[in-house]
């Protein structure tokens, strides 16, 4: 990879001085009134646990206090839900960090497979589908809900590699869907539609005129052809400048052009990948959306908040390692920063077409594959949710002491109306989605 | 498949003695009379059609006699008693000598040569040659299969090498133990696979990598793998994938397998008891087999760019694909496929242009990489306007040189002089077009052009230009000797091989099944090795020796691996692979017999006497045939039971109305009623012999007949109509213009030319390629 001629080849798509200014409050025409109100979910991952006692709050119900980790959300508190208590039951092939992330949407077991962890047996991919595809699925199969994208896998400093450790998306069994952590990659995936066309209506005019210079010179027999392909050349300067005027209202939003893939760059990435998924939202890109930092295990080195350790490395310290837990401390405080931008950002924006801001119609669930790094436990993982796009009660601390995750997951189901009865491995479905409105 | 046929019958083509005769200038003008008076009204006064009698045009390929005998007892229709005799056979001469016969034709409307833009396959084999420039080319090689390297150990680590070879095929199944000598069983061991793969045909390929281990395999590129199946989970030992390949290329293809698992660090883990790996295709329209090794190179070669956007389907409605219509969506598909090419371009731009991010003359070497490309897709060396309206005025324009690159790679594909790629062969309006001072039909440029598109379907490669630059290409022994050598290429190949199996309507990949009570083992299996066994025969007249057309018809071997050899009665040596068989000559004619064609143009139970006998009047002997009035259903053959099919078909086109035309097509097919509907030779039906006496009236008026398929093959093969009609369709398939246009005696001489070289096809090729080159008169 060659960073510059990378971002070259991102700048020549558009990026530059032909993005247009962010515009995010203008109503979407194409997809108003096309249907009741817009549900939205985004679940956003970071890895290797949390200091219990600097994250979950000491109280339960409305009256609680948010500790250290978690006090960037303080401004969202009346659309905040906590919950403690709900495990990662799953067992099978693979060690807790495979499991932590490989079953964490999908609710299933591993299949067996060839990648050895640090200990327990080797695994493979997933056996089962991810909840985020489930209610995909579900709401592509509805042309009320149905979107371009459906659903969009952002990620963020997420190494290059293909294995159970990266990937929480999955398509299927056996059909991890790897997130896209390249911002240009995602733009281009997201607009470069819209620049293509762009460059087009700059040459038609050309191009046409070209074929018309050319079609003079021939006897009139062979000219017909010519002619004729002339005219489909007009006819697709026509849409396309008709096609632009409605686009106006769906603007690119503006990006660095200069960000390269670095540790040190995280930050950055993470905004400019905020940025487009809140853009893509106005857009009505997508419904459901995963927002990957890094992976399980991952090792950023986030040494603009001082600390010049890995995160993977720091996590197995023992808890009475106090200078660690301040590190890690700082690391989720730094994440719950990330959870709150991304709020900030929907709050802010108004729903197009509809009522109240993109964030009272979105929920953001935030998670991890552990509970705890050192201790590897996947129980009380930590499900942060914010937003009222489920209609869920919020304002709650809860603890639900040893709930199989299975049960979360069904509920982010049927807060989009599709009630399924069991979902992931069956051993976990006992009792139904949670009742969480 | 067994017997001999007792005693020979010499063919003696049995010669009418009525030969023609040019009818006499009275006759004619009484026949003028006669047809104004009494057929214009319905067939116009030239023959046109009448749209509210008789639509069609009243032109054809029959006889002066058979016209005759058909005005005589069927026209004016409805009161056949009003021209009869001699009055017959004036209107018969004049229409003949008017506007009938395909002479009459010529003369009334000659051919012309048709403004014509790329087909999607040259559109995608040009494009791919675009970037071929800057990459290079794959090398011919002699060599097949796959170049393999064994490693010691987990990983392919170049100190642990041990074994280097060349297998055949990926097909290895190595069981518990190791292809390493003095390896133990269960012993890691990890191996690196080297091949290239040439696309027989154009189209969707599907690669199927099956091992329980771990592997991955990279195809074309080498940035991601197209399969990573490095990861085992679950019983998953099966990972698809789907390519677009274009016709005649090498696309390079690349395995790491690992006997070991992938990752671990559990010590004296071997992975999986067991150790194989096989890599498949699925061929368009084909079942999934291991990719033989005729197919495979065990070299490395250049990365091709594949242009996989959807075309249009091309106008086939003449028999072959031309460029002869335009559409919103063909439009549309090239700017598609343009903006394709500029991100390809782009994506790896400092490659392609050799120079580097930071280089200080950067963008003089990217501007330069777009003359060339524009040069190259335009034909000819660009003047100053236009390296400014195709290049430079981008780079001036846009906010940055990718930017720049991928608008003028847009400007240059849809510019007409790329798609419409003999655009200058026209006569233009000299006032008006300062092209029009080159002279075609010397201009080397033009002729490097033609060559490319004839034998490649594509633009021309690094040679030709220099020679076209050179001024070379202007004698006519020069561009014989440059399209000899640009006849034995891969491209090639696959254009030849592509005209035949269209030729003899293979070519559409339909779906042939037949009654699964009566032949229970006629799978899609044997159906796709009937394809193959068609093509490697194909393949070897074509590319063998002597090349002989004849070959085609009257060879009495045939390819059949142990399936095929068991179905139809024969016996193998190797069963595992395909091998000439001679058969009984009797019982054997080239590819007229073979059961490809055989159960193609049968029923699925019965065979058609029609179907085959169309396919011969129309494919073989270039016959023209309308379309029967009506829509017709077989009759039953159970409501007929007593009936052989002969017999069947006979009663069915009895009337007059049906039999102008079967009294043509029937005894051509009736030949064939010793092949049953899945084409294996059979000498009964029903518990009787069958009947294959046959015959046929040339266009010339000569009665011929022959009982048999060896019979009817070798008059076929000295018949002047089937190789004129074979030089037509070879043609017409290489330029996708009418043999017409290049004067009324071009099809008339290249026959000659093709007598006299013994019927070699492949010399054939090349002076049709000789006379395009040359340009249309």
């Amino acid at each position: 990879m060659q960073p510059r001629s990378r971002r070259e080849f991102v700048r020549s798509l558009g990026i530059g001085a032909a993005a247009l200014p962010f515009l995010s409050n203008l109503p979407s025409l194409c997809f108003a009134g096309s249907g009741g109100r817009k549900q939205r979910l985004v679940v956003v991952f970071s890895p290797n646990g949390v200091v219990k006692k600097t994250f979950w709050p000491d109280q339960t119900g409305a009256k609680y206090e948010l500790k250290e980790s978690l006090k960037p959300l303080e401004p969202f508190r009346d659309q905040l839900l906590i919950l403690n208590g709900v495990d990662d039951k799953v067992k099978g092939d693979g060690d807790n960090h495979m499991r932590g992330i490989g079953c964490l949407l999908t609710g299933t077991e591993l299949f067996p497979g060839n990648i050895q962890g640090g200990s327990h047996t080797p695994a493979g991919w997933s056996s089962g589908l991810s909840i985020d595809q489930e209610i995909k699925n579900y709401l592509q199969a509805r042309p009320e809900t149905r979107t371009r994208f459906g659903s969009l896998e952002f990620g963020v400093a997420v190494p290059d590699k293909a294995d159970t450790w990266t990937r929480m998306v999955y398509a299927g069994a056996n059909q991890p869907i790897a997130p896209i952590d390249d911002p240009y990659q995602m733009f281009n995936k997201l607009y470069g539609r819209m620049h293509d066309q762009a460059m087009l209506s700059s040459v038609l005019d050309e191009v046409r005129e070209d074929l018309e210079k050319v079609s003079r010179r021939l006897s009139a027999e062979d000219r017909r052809l010519l002619e004729e392909h002339a005219t489909f050349v007009r006819q697709a300067e026509q849409d396309l400048q008709r096609e632009q005027q409605q686009q106006t209202l769906h603007p690119m939003p503006p990006l660095d052009p200069d960000v390269e893939d670095r540790n040190d760059n995280m930050p950055t990435i993470s905004k400019m990948q905020i940025d487009l998924m809140v853009n893509s939202f106005q857009n009505d890109f997508a419904r459901v959306s995963t927002l990957q930092y890094t992976r399980s295990v991952g090792g950023a080195k986030m040494t603009w908040l001082g600390i010049d350790e890995g995160h993977h490395a720091l996590s197995h310290e023992p808890n009475s390692d106090e200078a660690a837990q301040q590190k890690l401390t700082k690391i989720n405080h730094w994440y719950a920063e990330q959870v709150a931008y991304l709020a900030e950002r929907l709050r802010q924006t108004p729903e197009p077409g509809g009522q109240g801001s993109l964030l009272d119609n979105t929920t953001i669930l935030w998670t991890n594959e552990l509970g705890e790094g050192n201790s590897h436990t996947m129980n009380n993982i930590p499900f942060v949710l914010l937003g009222g796009g489920l209609n869920f009660a919020m304002n709650r601390s809860l603890n639900l002491k040893g709930v199989p995750h299975n049960r979360l997951l069904m509920a982010l189901a049927h807060g989009f109306g599709h009630h399924i009865e069991r979902f992931g491995s069956d051993n976990f479905c006992s009792g139904g989605a949670l009742e969480l409105s | 498949m067994l017997g001999l046929l007792c005693g020979m019958i010499l063919i003696v083509p049995w010669v009418a003695a009525s030969a023609e005769e040019p009818a006499a200038t009275s006759t004619i003008e009484r026949g003028r009379q006669i047809y104004s008076d009494q057929c214009a009204g319905c067939h116009g006064d030239q023959g046109q059609g009448n749209p509210d009698a008789f639509g069609e045009p009243l032109v054809g390929d029959w006889p002066q006699t058979k016209l005759t005998r058909v005005i005589a007892e069927t026209m004016p229709e409805g009161e056949p008693e009003a021209c009869e005799g001699e009055d017959a056979a004036a209107v018969a001469a004049y229409v003949f000598d008017a506007f009938y016969s395909p002479t009459a034709q010529m003369r009334n409307a000659p051919p012309r040569y048709a403004l014509s833009r790329l087909t999607s396959e040259q559109y995608r084999q040009s494009a791919a040659d675009l970037l071929a420039m800057f990459v290079g080319t794959a090398e011919e090689t002699s060599e097949r299969g796959v170049a393999t390297e064994l490693f010691s150990g987990k990983r392919i680590d170049r100190r642990k090498r041990e074994q280097q070879r060349v297998d055949p095929a990926i097909d290895f199944d190595f069981g518990s133990g190791s292809p390493i000598d003095g390896q133990e069983d269960g012993q890691a061991f990890a191996m690196a696979l080297q091949t290239s793969l040439v696309a027989p045909e154009t189209g969707n390929y599907q690669l199927r990598l099956r091992t329980p281990n771990a592997a991955a395999l990279w195809f074309n590129r080498d940035d991601q793998p197209l399969i990573d199946a490095k990861i085992k989970s679950g019983d998953r030992v099966e990972y698809e994938s789907s390519v677009f390949l274009l016709a005649g290329r090498s696309y390079d293809l690349r395995i790491e397998f690992y006997r070991a698992e992938y990752g671990s660090k559990a010590v004296g883990n071997t992975g999986h008891p067991e150790a194989s790996l096989q890599l498949l295709w699925r061929r368009p329209g084909r079942v999934a087999e291991v990719i033989p090794s005729r197919f495979l190179r065990p070299i490395r070669v250049p990365r091709q760019l594949i242009v996989d956007t959807p075309f249009p389907p091309d106008d086939s409605s003449v028999g072959y694909a031309r460029g002869t219509s335009v559409s919103r969506a063909w439009d549309e598909a090239t700017t598609d496929a343009a903006l394709a090419v500029g991100m390809e371009l782009v994506r790896d731009l400092d490659a392609y242009a050799k120079t580097k991010p930071d280089a200080e003359d950067r963008v003089q070497k990217l501007q330069a990489l777009c003359e060339r490309i524009a040069a190259r897709a335009l034909r000819r060396p660009l003047d100053e306007a236009q390296r400014q309206h195709y290049v430079g005025r981008h780079f001036e324009e846009s906010e940055s040189p990718a930017e720049a690159v991928r608008r003028s790679v847009l400007v240059i594909l849809k510019s007409p002089y790329f798609l419409y790629p003999d655009l200058r062969a026209l006569k233009h309006r000299a006032d008006l077009d300062e092209a029009a001072a080159v002279d075609p039909s010397t201009d080397s440029y033009a002729v490097a052009n033609r060559l490319a598109l004839a034998m490649w379907d594509s633009l021309p490669d690094d040679a030709l230009t220099q020679a076209a630059g050179e001024g070379r290409l202007r004698e006519q022994a020069v561009i014989r000797k440059t399209a000899q050598r640009m006849v034995d290429e891969a491209r090639t190949r696959a254009k030849v091989q592509q005209f035949l199996l269209h030729w003899l309507h293979v070519d559409e990949a339909g779906e042939m099944t037949k009654d699964g009570e009566l032949y229970p083992e006629f799978s899609p299996q044997l159906v796709s090795d009937l394809r193959e066994s068609l093509e490697l025969f194909l393949e070897d007249v074509v590319w063998g020796e002597a090349a002989d057309f004849r070959r085609l018809l009257t060879d009495h071997r045939i390819y059949l691996n142990g399936r095929l050899a068991d179905f139809y009665g024969a016996t193998v040596d190797a069963p595992d692979r395909f091998q000439p068989v001679p058969l009984e000559p009797q019982q054997s004619a080239g590819v007229l017999s073979h059961p490809a064609l055989m159960a193609a143009f049968a029923y699925s139970r019965d065979t058609s006497p029609i179907h085959r006998g169309v396919f011969l009047a129309r494919n073989v002997l270039g016959r023209t045939l309308r379309p029967p009035p009506e829509a017709f259903a077989p009759l039953s053959p159970e409501l007929h039971a007593d009936l052989s099919t002969r017999q069947r078909v006979a009663l069915q086109t009895e009337p007059p109305a049906c039999a102008t035309c079967h009294e043509l097509i029937n005894p051509l097919g009736f030949a064939f009623e010793e092949f049953d509907a899945v084409g294996r030779y059979r000498r009964e039906e029903k518990g009787r012999p069958v009947d294959t006496r046959g015959q046929y009236l040339t266009r010339s008026g000569q009665e011929v007949s022959f009982v048999g398929v060896r019979q009817l093959a070798e008059f076929l093969a000295g018949s002047r109509e089937a190789h004129e009609s074979f030089v037509g369709r070879l043609f017409e398939h290489v330029t996708k213009q009418p043999v017409g246009a290049y004067g009324p005696e071009q099809l008339g001489e290249l026959t000659d030319r093709f007598a006299a070289a013994d019927f070699n096809i492949r010399k054939l090729l090349v002076e049709i390629a000789v006379v395009y080159a040359h340009g249309p008169q």
